[in-house]
């Protein structure tokens, strides 16, 4: 017997085709008695009885017609007898206003305003008040909220943290259902880890590897050491600075092996972890190195000798020493070559070496105003790179050390305590607002780029002020810098000044981007006293897209 | 007492989040040189603020409509200042103090009473002679139109028959513009119920899966109505009005207006809007409190507000005047005011008894778009990414058209434990629209998909 299944299928494939290459079949009666099949059988009857048939492609779309009507008004429902769904234990913390969640929802709208650092900030501002209040997000908000986090804050601790306890138990319940808005989604076992990084794709295997390191870095390591003569040039770059993480000294001997590679990229990487590791042969032979280059006399009033190498031997080159590293410090290559042996080593073995204090080895090495620049930039890095607390300070109180100039020397000011970084900037302020050219007044800025997302009252009070000052200049030196960064600025200041915000504004409109930028900081500071405000009347409005009787 | 609107109802007349933004943003005391409430009417309010000109702009607004008019230039209606204006009054109605309409006001307001007081006796003032006259023209109008639809029906039945013809596989990769000057023809036909049809083709065979069965059910849909339009004489009244109507010929809301009508209490269950051509249209599901439906249309043009405000989840005492024709779906507000809400009487049904709805609906008028479901004590469940069913307590489930996130939602919502669900069923899946759990209504955001 033709089911109605068979028919349809027929008829759609001749609707495909179409009559002009397949005929439709004349219907033959099962015997079914179905209204369907009476109804087909109507249609191909009227085609034989009629004085003139009318054409099959009539035929075809009656039937198709007929057939569409059934398949709509004789829809069954899909039976489901397994499903069985948990039940999310009720919830007992209050729901967040209407206002806040309205605000939340502006922070994570693709479209929101502002870069990456401006959403995390206001995030992080809009969670910790709910935290304090220990109200949670409408269990209909939760997927989304969890989705931002996904979307947003991959892997920032710190936000995942706070975003669970903002979603009530619908957190434990819905990341049981989506394991990927667990914190840990994807953390994967040590045998999974371990047949993705033998089979997996690239990326993939990098992936594993990282994490096999994170929870298990001797057999990562074996892993690695394995498979390390089949890999690729480009994926054993890629593979060996996974060991970055868990890195320890038992890593030195095959990373020492790893310095002989043949591919440049391997034994960059290389180096770049042994120099990570304080008591490691590469240190001790950029110790080396950089000793021979100058000698302090301490005894003689600090005088100093220099003695540069004339060539790099094959050891200095393995170990990733470049000609190449004084391009844009305007320094002779083998004043270059001193400043990557000084990067390497911790100052304080000068200082020790030497008996010296920091800021009287500074005094020192400073003196020569040939080697000034060299010293500068080789101690910066190293301080930054061994967090030497004593160069760091004496780094900073040297007046003739610019860190705003370079790369390394933000990042050192990036490494300093937040107290002792606005500090220092408050003790530079009040010269600041004396000067009458630009260039120094624009250091600032530069200053505030390495500050913490958590100023001070007292600091965000001071630079406001200096903000205000320069609005009523008769020309306001705020520079490139400022307008770039100046949203940037108002999610670090404390909600303590805003009676002070009100108060930037130019007195005359000169040009369209200060203004801009002007504006993009006083809207920022007031989008996060907005999210404050909203969280100290809460409950107020309830959702206008949810509403309770 | 003037009406007083929520602030929610004032950002509704905005025409773009922009402008909301900045309407709230100047809606503060300190940027408005004055602000005053008529002291002869309940109604007129009026401010004027400082802008970038010299002179400050003048705004004022009609509560009762809302309407307003500001001296800006802007070409957002309602501007920035009119928002901020009616949000003012909605926030801090103690800021407007009691005064006699100035000119800039009084005169404004005068001329829409007179305009409105026009389209009123647009008819009185006409002689027997010259209504008449007018309903003879309308009914040479009418007959011509039909006359352009037959020769448009005419051609599209000569396009579906060659496409049976040659195949619908002939079809698949043709351009939009392919289907699109075949829609336009039967614009000009005047037949625009089936020039969206046609238009919809297009976005069918655009699809990779499922495209044959979706485009033979659309042919099926124009294949009944060319039918039953060559039938039309011999139609009832009702099955006629609903031929005409989803073919494109629309009823007079003039006349309906003048017809019967039902004052009921209406819950507003889902809203939603989209675009059609230049249109922005404004779909609003209405529930009575008998378990009756009512679905009211709103457009505008470009940035304009919509001419009727519903809040979804809100609850109205609303004079309704229905569209005629079988079902008696779409209908016109007459008039409306807002009263507490109640959701005690809100009883969904299963899956079985939906569909069932849906077979009679569509035995009654068979190219039946689209019904509205409202489903009781059901689960979401989520099949695989991007397959989401609602399951009832009988263990049967519809498949929902949802994308993830507003499936997830549905899942966070119900925490487990059954809810309403409130959607539109196209035959096939039903696209949720809203959810009601423990007496709490919840809009799905359809847009946000």
């Amino acid at each position: 017997m033709t089911t109605l299944k068979q028919i349809c299928d027929e008829l759609t494939e001749t609707a495909i085709l179409g009559t002009n290459r397949r005929p439709p079949t004349v219907l033959s009666n099962s015997g079914s008695g179905s209204l369907i099949e009476r109804t087909l059988l109507d249609i191909d009857q009227r085609k034989n009885v009629a004085s003139n048939d009318p054409p099959p492609e009539t035929a075809l779309l009656d039937k198709l017609t007929a057939l569409s009507l059934t398949r709509k008004s004789g829809q069954l429902p899909r039976r489901f007898e397994q499903v069985q769904l948990p039940v999310c234990p009720p919830e007992s913390k209050q729901e967040v206003g209407a206002k806040s969640l309205s605000l939340l929802k502006r922070i994570i709208e693709p479209e929101s305003k502002g870069g990456e650092a401006r959403r995390l900030k206001l995030l992080d501002d809009w969670l910790e008040a709910c935290l304090a209040l220990n109200l949670m997000v409408p269990a209909e908000f939760v997927p989304r909220l969890l989705e931002a986090l996904v979307s947003e804050a991959n892997g920032n601790r710190s936000l995942a943290d706070k975003i669970a306890p903002v979603c009530g138990n619908r957190f434990d319940w819905l990341a049981d259902l989506n394991p990927r808005w667990r914190g840990d989604a994807g953390q994967i076992n040590a045998r999974e880890i371990q047949e993705i990084f033998e089979t997996g794709e690239p990326a993939a295997r990098v992936l594993a590897l990282n994490q096999w390191r994170e929870k298990f870095p001797a057999e990562a390591l074996a892993a690695l050491a394995n498979s390390w003569s089949q890999e690729s040039g480009e994926s054993r770059a890629q593979l060996l600075k996974c060991l970055n993480a868990g890195l320890s000294d038992s890593d030195e001997p095959f990373l020492e092996e790893a310095l002989k590679d043949r591919r440049k990229e391997v034994r960059l990487a290389a180096a770049q972890l042994l120099a990570a590791i304080p008591q490691s042969r590469y240190i001790a032979r950029m110790i080396e190195r950089a000793a021979a280059c100058f000698t302090i006399r301490p005894e003689k009033n600090g005088d100093m000798s220099m003695s540069l190498p004339e060539s790099l031997d094959d050891q200095a080159v393995k170990d990733g020493i470049s000609d190449n590293i004084s391009v844009g410090f305007n320094l002779g290559k083998k004043a270059g070559w001193l400043v990557q042996f000084l990067s390497f080593v911790d100052p304080a073995i000068w200082l020790e070496k030497y008996k010296l204090t920091a800021a009287r080895f500074l005094e020192i090495v400073f003196s020569d105003a040939d080697w000034q620049r060299v010293f500068e930039i080789g101690l910066i890095s190293a301080t930054n790179r061994y967090r030497n607390n004593e160069m760091m300070a004496a780094l900073i109180s040297c007046e003739k050390v610019h860190l705003t100039e370079s790369q390394a020397g933000l990042a050192l000011l990036k490494l300093l305590p937040a107290s002792l970084l606005e500090a220092h900037i408050s003790g530079k302020l009040p010269a600041w607002s004396r000067e009458k050219g630009g260039a120094p007044r624009l250091d600032l800025w530069y200053y505030l780029e390495a500050t913490s997302f958590d100023w001070s009252e007292s600091f965000t009070r001071a630079i406001l002020a200096f903000i205000i000052k320069e609005c009523g200049q008769a020309v306001p030196v705020f520079g490139p810098t400022f307008t770039a960064n100046a949203g940037d600025y108002a999610l670090r200041m404390h909600l303590g000044a805003a009676d002070l915000i009100e108060q930037v504004a130019l007195n005359e409109a000169t040009d369209a981007i200060l203004p801009n930028a002007l504006e993009r900081l006083t809207d920022t500071y007031k989008m996060r006293l907005e999210i404050a405000e909203s969280f100290s009347n809460t409950s107020v409005q309830p959702d206008p897209n949810s509403k309770s009787y | 007492m003037s009406p007083i609107l929520t602030l929610e109802q004032i950002l509704a007349l905005a025409p773009d989040a922009s402008a909301a933004k900045a309407g709230k943003d100047l809606a503060a005391k300190s940027k408005w040189k004055s602000l005053a409430k008529a002291t002869d009417n309940d109604v007129a309010v009026w401010g004027e603020c400082q802008g970038s000109g010299s002179s400050p702009y003048q705004v004022r607004a009609d509560l009762s409509a809302p309407a307003f008019k500001c001296s800006c230039p802007s070409r957002k209606f309602p501007c920035k200042h009119s928002l901020a204006l009616g949000i003012l009054y909605a926030t801090n109605p103690d800021y407007f103090a009691g005064s006699q309409m100035p000119s800039w006001v009084s005169d404004w307001m005068q001329s829409r009473e007179t305009r409105r007081k026009r389209s009123e006796n647009q008819d009185s003032d006409k002689t027997p002679e010259q209504l008449e006259e007018a309903r003879q023209a309308k009914e040479k109008r009418q007959q011509d139109r039909l006359s352009r639809i037959q020769a448009g029906v005419g051609e599209l039945e000569l396009f579906t028959m060659d496409l049976m013809r040659q195949g619908i596989g002939s079809v698949k990769k043709e351009p939009y513009s392919y289907w699109q000057s075949r829609a336009a023809r039967l614009v000009d036909a005047q037949a625009p119920g089936l020039a969206r049809m046609v238009n919809d083709l297009a976005e069918v065979t655009g699809r990779a899966v499922g495209w044959e069965d979706a485009l033979i059910d659309k042919l099926a849909t124009i294949n009944l109505l060319n039918r039953a339009f060559h039938k039309i004489d011999s139609l009832s009244p009702d099955l006629r009005t609903d031929v005409l109507t989803a073919i494109g010929v629309n009823q007079s809301q003039e006349e309906l207006l003048a017809g019967p009508s039902e004052i009921d209490d209406w819950l507003v269950l889902a809203q939603y809007t989209y675009n059609e051509d230049k249109l922005r249209v404004q779909r609003n599901w209405l529930r009575s409190s008998n378990g009756k439906y009512a679905l009211v249309l709103s457009f505008a043009h470009g940035t304009a507000p919509f001419d009727i405000m519903f809040m979804p989840g809100n609850s109205y005492r609303a004079e309704l005047v229905f569209y005629k024709g079988t079902l008696k779906q779409r209908a016109l507000v007459k008039s409306k005011e807002t009263i507490a809400g109640n959701l005690d009487s809100l009883q969904g049904t299963t899956v079985a008894q939906a569909l069932d709805n849906y077979s009679l609906a569509l035995s009654a008028t068979p190219w039946l778009n689209t019904m509205p479901f409202f489903l009781g004590d059901v689960i979401p469940y989520r099949v695989r990414a991007g397959e989401w069913w609602l399951i009832d307590s009988e263990k049967e489930g519809l498949s929902l058209s949802a994308k993830e996130s507003v499936g997830w939602q549905l899942l966070s919502y119900c925490g487990g434990t059954p809810i309403s669900v409130f959607g539109e069923w196209d035959g096939t899946t039903l696209k949720p629209l809203a959810a009601v759990k423990d007496k709490r209504y919840l809009r799905l955001h359809f847009q946000e998909l």
